[in-house]
């Protein structure tokens, strides 16, 4: 069987497989917006941590970094930068999160900023840059999934037929199972994914020679090669502000706005905290494996330059790997693509349907609501397909986009749980000031994306001044009500301190 | 929150911050291990700057786990105000 034939069989293979399982999820899921967006609160440590696993490990992870790996070398690795903090951002963020979502019904990030900082205007200002930090995720998997599949293919079939298929299957899973189904899917599927690309990895390895010394050797015989080796890299992209930019991510990322449904809909406490810990520990064996894959690949196919260094890993799978190997790995990549997707599209769909809609469709029922929410997701698929079908030049610029757009939100949302002092006014102008700077720099063009003024990461620039700006002007104003900051800080406060004697 | 109000919620957060400059910090104001050198190559493969924040990693992981342990397990065990 050639390979196409392959991946099809493979393809529709976990098709139905996952359809089994949304099935099951479809039938158990009430509908209201509790049981579609938070699955009822009652996740434990399996499920939360496959559903992040499968949220995160995604196009990104095995193309823009493998694509990034090959370009800039290992520096790639100071992602680990990122993760390192996010066992400890997951715990004190993911704690007090759950706590208030739990008392107080929130399906959303936003209904608790809302609510703590007493302000309607926030409501819709943070939907749009909740919005801005999801939409280039989205964006960015449809595009791996084209690729992956024209890579593979060696073209037989077209990027955008991969776009596409991505978007009609994302949409038929997602639609009727909600959090519930994709978090079940991602928790079924997360260890033979693992297991596949560990196998595909063997095998490149192999094909390289079976030597990571003498692949070693080979790129340091090359130079200006050996520079892939170092920090900053080849492509001087590891500098110091980079560093300092990944470790305010780092911590910020346990505020992202896909990461609420996570807490929100984890069973206790404890389960967000083993959930964390889990992760901290397997998640830099990944960032590993996919790093090295970037160096196998530099090997087995040297000169890519442009848009190809993203699908260097669906190239070499195509052209090395056996066929029936080939259609597994992308059956199962495309699984992971569809993952991530699945996350930010429902927590896109939460922000729009509770937020935004909601409030505006006062009377209505939350069976209408929840259907008004699946609508929006087919409407957040296409819209990204749209925008995937003529892709900008590398994944990782959309990923820099999400996430210096996301510590944006950062200080405000840190603040919501550790200082009360914190208000409307502070949070508003420093956000306001924080994207005003970003959207400059997205009309200075793509060059200004990774650095800006004094080599710093436009996302890094626009943090400090939001953060003074958010400090100096809370303290500047009128504090936000006491019966809110006992609805929040006093609620906390008595839970979580210790009881003295 | 009450997790950063207590004294060793505190220390811990101090830990983390000097952890994570020294750690991570690739230039002359830290470790400057890789600036522009990949040796000694671990394994003949793995830069020596790559091998030093590997292990420094799971040695902010070990404090976590233990700052989760110590400090916040014991927090979250309580029977909760409200619920």
């Amino acid at each position: 069987m050639e390979t196409i034939g392959w991946i099809i069989l493979c393809g529709l293979s976990w098709f139905v497989i996952k359809g089994v399982i949304v099935y099951i999820a479809y039938k158990r899921t009430l509908s209201t917006m509790d049981s579609f967006f938070v699955a009822e609160r009652s996740f434990g440590v399996i499920v939360t941590l496959f559903a992040w696993m499968g949220t995160m490990f995604s196009a990104y992870m095995f193309l823009g970094l493998v694509g990034m790996a090959y370009k800039s070398g290992l520096g790639v690795m100071i992602q680990w930068y990122i993760i390192s903090l996010m066992p400890l951002s997951f715990i004190l963020i993911g704690i007090p999160a759950w706590k208030l979502g739990k008392k107080y019904g929130y399906v959303s990030p936003i209904d608790l900023f809302v609510d703590r900082y007493e302000s309607k205007f926030l409501r819709y200002w943070l939907a749009i840059m909740s919005l801005f930090v999801c939409v280039p995720y989205l964006i960015m998997q449809c595009v791996g999934g084209g690729w992956v599949l024209q890579g593979a293919t060696g073209g037989q079939i077209p990027y955008w037929v991969g776009v596409v298929i991505l978007a009609i299957v994302m949409a038929c899973y997602l639609i009727p199972g909600g959090f519930k189904g994709m978090s079940w899917v991602d928790a079924v599927q997360g260890g033979l994914l693992s297991a596949v690309l560990a196998s595909a990895t063997i095998f490149l390895y192999l094909k390289a020679g079976g030597d990571l010394a003498g692949v070693t050797q080979k790129i340091i015989a090359a130079k200006p090669l050996d520079k892939l080796l170092t920090i900053p890299g080849l492509v001087p992209v590891w500098t110091y502000n980079m560093f300092i930019f990944m470790g305010v991510m780092g911590f910020s990322w346990g505020l992202f706005p896909q990461m609420y449904p996570r807490y929100y809909a984890a069973r206790d406490e404890k389960v967000i905290v083993i959930f964390a810990l889990i992760f901290g520990l397997i998640a830099p064996l990944m960032f590993f494996h996919t790093t090295i894959l970037g160096q196998i690949t530099r090997i087995l196919i040297p000169g890519l330059t442009g848009k190809q260094v993203d699908s260097v890993l669906a190239l070499a799978i195509g052209k090395f790997a056996p066929k029936w190997l080939t259609g597994m790995l992308i059956a199962a990549v495309f699984g992971a693509i569809i993952s991530t997707s699945g996350g930010f599209i429902l927590s896109a769909a939460a922000l729009i349907t509770k937020d935004i809609y909601k409030p505006l469709a006062k009377g209505k029922s939350e069976k209408h609501v929840v259907m008004v929410g699946r609508i929006l997701i087919l409407v957040i698929i296409l819209i990204s397909v749209l925008i995937a079908l003529n892709p900008p030049t590398y994944l990782v610029f959309l990923g820099l986009i999400a996430f210096a757009v996301g510590i944006q939100m950062a200080p405000l949302m840190f603040a919501a749980y550790y200082w009360p002092r914190g208000n409307k006014y502070g949070a508003i102008a420093g956000s306001l000031v924080g994207m005003g700077i970003l959207i400059f720099h997205l009309f200075l063009g793509e060059k200004y994306l990774y650095t800006s003024l004094w080599g710093i990461p436009p996302g890094l620039l626009a943090f400090v001044p939001n953060l003074a700006i958010f400090i100096v002007v809370s303290l500047l104003t009128k504090p936000s009500s006491e019966e809110t900051i006992e609805k929040f800080h006093g609620l906390l406060k008595r839970t979580y301190m210790p009881k003295k004697g | 929150m009450g997790i950063l109000q207590t004294t060793k919620g505190r220390i811990f957060c101090a830990i983390f911050v000097v952890l994570v400059i020294f750690a991570f910090w690739p230039g002359p104001l830290g470790p400057s291990i890789g600036y522009n050198i990949y040796e000694p190559l671990f394994f003949g493969w793995l830069p020596g700057w790559l091998f030093f924040r590997y292990c420094i990693y799971y040695i902010i992981w070990i404090v976590t786990l233990i700052f989760a342990w110590v400090v916040v397990m014991p927090l979250v065990k309580h029977k909760k105000e409200g619920d």
